[in-house]
């Protein structure tokens, strides 16, 4: 298809892209767009350096290549070079959601699946200002080698997502709830779960008082868990925050201990959801990573450039936020294992700490945050009043020692809109979640 | 029918930088086009990545069957061009410069492993249609984004060498690494007192004022601000603008509906007084004022209300002035925080100088800050600096408590 230049190594990612996006402001028609997207990033290695180039002429990558090809340095053995080495070669189509595309839903339906959300929003007189968004996805990619890969695969998002502002009894409150499928014919059962969310929203916006700032137990929900896994040890498990770097690598040993015993986190890009990558942005196959098992590390998120410098085997991490960028090292869907304990056990020998209930969003360096958006005192072992919090915020590593329980049931979550930055790419579709989970010692202001 | 086109190229050439060395070029050339048509209180869009065809002007006319409402007149009759582009360099010129600078910083501190992106942008955004409106806005930036981390450091990354700027100004990045790495390990005790004046980018604590002052939340009072139009409710020292000027990098002076302003510049709060929201036309006529030119969207959106940006007026004192010989802590790295409903913020802060307004003396302990908003612009605000201590950005001062 494509004539790749002698003694370098290329590879060409072609992206199409169609979205739906509707959006009802304040009850409203605003915004009704489908379209198609399609571009490619182009890369050539050296052995030395890469060489990447964006662009949207599709019928111009033979161009691109050439041009890239003319910046690069010729290497004969660049086959042998260790990174061109770990790049998979595979081949075939995989789709998964060609016999359900979002593409072949009509317009029409999706609008009518946005105003049967009306009603819900209409009736509650708190509301003062509201979004419903109706937002799908069907993706392909078709990634092709100078090694003689040549696949093709594809994703699928549609989600239907409801924002609002109440009045709450002492300031507005920004509240609201995603249904996220990778099928539209799930779409309109969620509407339970956003009343739901919506009454929750009330009673709290009306009751929350400020918190005693201070230390205390918190009580994570499964959402909250999932971006605490995310923030704080996602983002330390991909390597290339290691590469070249003495003191991590020492640090970041396999086999150390980094949590408590009853902690599990694990990665993988295999399963349903905003973090289904069945290959990554260089075409290696998704798998099963488990970063953290019983407390000890036992691996780490790797494109083959980080495997290839840190001795390791590429994990199918190598993610790009479109056909713009090259890719790096990212998650996929990153989640806590499941304990023994139930969200009542939890709770029980806390004499006065705090449940986080959901959140605004979560970020994480040495030290995590999770700004929440729903949070109650626990008092004697049960939950109490709602609080107002600004953020939560601990030490990473402290904290994963300071989990002593987890329930014993995992929930899996994909947000409807945003996503995971890093740098300059975002938002990059992720999943998450985990049980609920215990921790002592978090700041809470 | 009127027919507009709404246009973003982005020309760019980023270098990724790892192990200290650049590893990676990339380049970057996309133009979007959204075709917009408007007919009886309708509007039609269709975008293409790329110029547009006649088939993406058929699809936007075929789109108003979608009935998207959209009853205001498009803008008409004006014309202009901003050009802010200074230097232009050529690829190899750019490289060799960035390696440069890499080479000195390499040189100059060894204890420090840099990563993450050197770029050069240029941008052009366009809005004309068929009545007579043509506007042009092209900028071309220099971006320093380096990360730096203590060869002896646990985290992911410690600090950083920051700047964006017309020109590549390697004297001025070189100034910005030795403030930043060169106090970085002097350990310095934050003081015993509970608050201390704080010397931060402004964009940290504008969060709750762009919530607050959206012209959408304000006429459906779904705002903290909501009632307090026309009153003093800030400091009478700090005013707030919505701020198209050349100042700010690759934002056009207009706006997506194509509404500027005097100067680029529109007064929301006026010496503590909050004289008005920013809005976009939708919202403006909600609240019956004009617009002030704060529509947003992608290429191929309706244009709709979104962020507005927003500068803090700058005071006609140096941020050693500001001061006035107290020591402060300037923020390096202060991420995850955010404000309550009723306006409490507070956030961690991973990394922290102690400063003098006229250099760093060295590193403060990781510790949490926290304020109000009322009182963070009313009477713990100190000002914005005159200067651009802050890698070439104004510094705002303002007094917080301190947690450990």
């Amino acid at each position: 298809m494509y004539r790749f230049p002698d003694h370098l190594f290329t590879d060409v990612r072609i992206e199409s892209v169609y979205s739906t996006q509707i959006l009802l402001e304040n009850l409203e028609l605003k915004q009704n767009k489908t379209k198609t997207d399609t571009g490619a990033m182009i890369r050539i290695y050296d052995g030395n350096r890469w060489y990447y180039h964006a662009t949207t002429e599709i019928d111009r990558i033979q161009d691109a290549i050439d041009q890239l090809a003319a910046m690069a340095t010729e290497s004969p053995d660049i086959r042998q070079n260790p990174v061109v080495g770990w790049l998979e070669v595979h081949t075939g189509r995989h789709f998964s959601f060609a016999d359900k595309r979002v593409s072949d839903v009509s317009n029409q339906n999706k609008i009518d699946l946005a105003k049967s959300y009306v009603p819900i929003v209409r009736q509650a007189e708190a509301v003062q200002k509201s979004r419903i968004y109706y937002l799908d996805k069907y993706t392909t990619k078709h990634i092709l080698s100078s090694k003689g890969a040549d696949v093709s695969f594809d994703s699928q998002s549609c989600s239907l997502s409801v924002r609002y502002t109440l009045q709450g009894s002492r300031s507005p409150f920004n509240g609201g709830e995603d249904v996220y499928e990778t099928d539209f014919a799930l779409l309109a059962e969620g509407k339970e779960r956003i009343e739901a969310a919506l009454a929750r929203d009330l009673d709290y916006c009306r009751r929350a008082e400020p918190v005693v700032p201070g230390v205390y137990t918190c009580v994570l929900s499964p959402v909250v868990t999932g971006v605490f896994a995310h923030e704080s040890f996602g983002h330390k498990s991909e390597a290339d925050f290691m590469v070249g770097d003495e003191t991590m690598i020492k640090e970041w040993a396999i086999g150390k201990r980094v949590g408590a015993p009853v902690l599990n986190i694990i990665d993988t890009g295999t399963l349903p959801g905003a973090g289904y990558v069945p290959f990554d942005d260089e075409g290696c196959k998704a798998r099963v990573n488990n970063i953290i098992k019983d407390g000890i590390l036992t691996g780490r998120l790797h494109s083959s450039y980080t495997a290839a410098i840190l001795g390791e085997q590429p994990t199918g991490n190598a993610r790009a936020t479109s056909f713009e960028f090259e890719p790096i090292v990212r998650m996929t869907t990153t989640y806590i294992g499941a304990g023994q304990d139930t969200f009542a056990s939890l709770l029980a020998p806390i004499e006065e700490g705090i449940y986080i209930d959901d959140l605004y969003h979560g970020s994480g360096m040495s030290t995590f945050t999770i700004a929440p958006k729903r949070a109650y005192m626990i008092r004697n072992g049960q939950l109490a009043e709602p609080v107002l919090v600004s953020v939560i915020t601990g030490n990473v590593m402290k904290t994963l020692e300071e989990i002593d329980g987890a329930s014993d049931e995992v929930q899996l979550f994909s947000f409807a809109m945003g996503g995971c930055g890093k740098m300059e790419q975002y938002p990059l579709p992720v999943g998450f979640g985990g049980p609920y989970i215990r921790a002592h010692g978090m700041r809470v202001q | 029918m009127i027919k507009e086109l709404y246009q973003t190229k982005i020309r760019e050439t980023a270098l990724n930088v790892s192990m200290n060395r650049i590893d990676a070029v990339r380049h970057k050339e996309i133009t979007k086009s959204g075709c917009r048509v408007y007919t009886d209180g309708l509007i039609g869009i269709s975008g293409r990545l790329g110029e547009p065809t006649d088939e993406t002007w058929a699809e936007a006319e075929a789109n108003l069957a979608l009935k998207v409402p959209y009853p205001f007149d498009p803008e008409k009759d004006q014309t202009r061009t901003r050009d802010l582009r200074e230097v232009s360099l050529t690829d190899p010129e750019f490289i060799r410069l960035a390696e440069a600078v890499l080479d000195e910083l390499r040189s100059g501190y060894p204890d420090f492993i840099f990563s993450n992106k050197i770029s050069m942008t240029e941008t052009e955004v366009r809005l004309c249609n068929d009545k007579g409106l043509d506007f042009l806005n092209l900028d071309r930036t220099f971006n320093i984004g380096l990360l730096a981390k203590h060869k002896d450091s646990l985290n992911v990354f410690d600090t950083g060498v920051m700047r964006q700027d017309r020109v590549f100004d390697r004297a001025a990045l070189l100034r910005d690494a030795e403030a930043m790495l060169g106090a970085f390990t002097v350990a310095k005790p934050l003081p015993a007192r509970k608050t201390m004046l704080v010397v931060t980018e402004p964009d940290l604590l504008l969060g709750k004022m762009q919530e607050s002052l959206n012209g959408e939340a304000i006429a459906r009072a779904a705002s903290l601000f909501c009632g307090k139009i026309g009153t003093e409710v800030f400091s009478p020292t700090f005013s707030l603008w919505q701020d198209r000027s050349k100042e700010q990098m690759h934002v056009p002076f207009f706006d997506t509906e194509g509404i500027r302003t005097k100067q680029d510049i529109c007064s929301l709060i006026e010496n503590g007084v909050i004289l008005r929201a920013f809005t976009d036309k939708r919202n403006a006529a909600l609240l019956e004022t004009p617009s002030t030119g704060a529509a947003t969207g992608a290429y191929d959106d309706v244009p709709s209300l979104g962020g507005a940006p927003l500068t803090i007026a700058p005071s006609n004192r140096t941020l050693r002035e500001l001061l006035a010989g107290e020591e402060a802590m300037l923020i390096v790295i202060a991420s995850g925080g955010d404000y309550t409903g009723p306006g409490d913020y507070a956030s961690p802060v991973q990394m922290a100088l102690l400063t003098n307004g006229e250099k760093t003396l060295g590193r403060l302990p990781e510790c949490n800050v926290r304020g109000n908003l009322f009182s963070l612009f009313g009477s713990d605000f100190v000002g914005v600096s005159s200067d651009k201590p802050l890698s070439g950005n104004r510094a705002l001062v303002v007094r917080m408590t301190v947690d450990g």
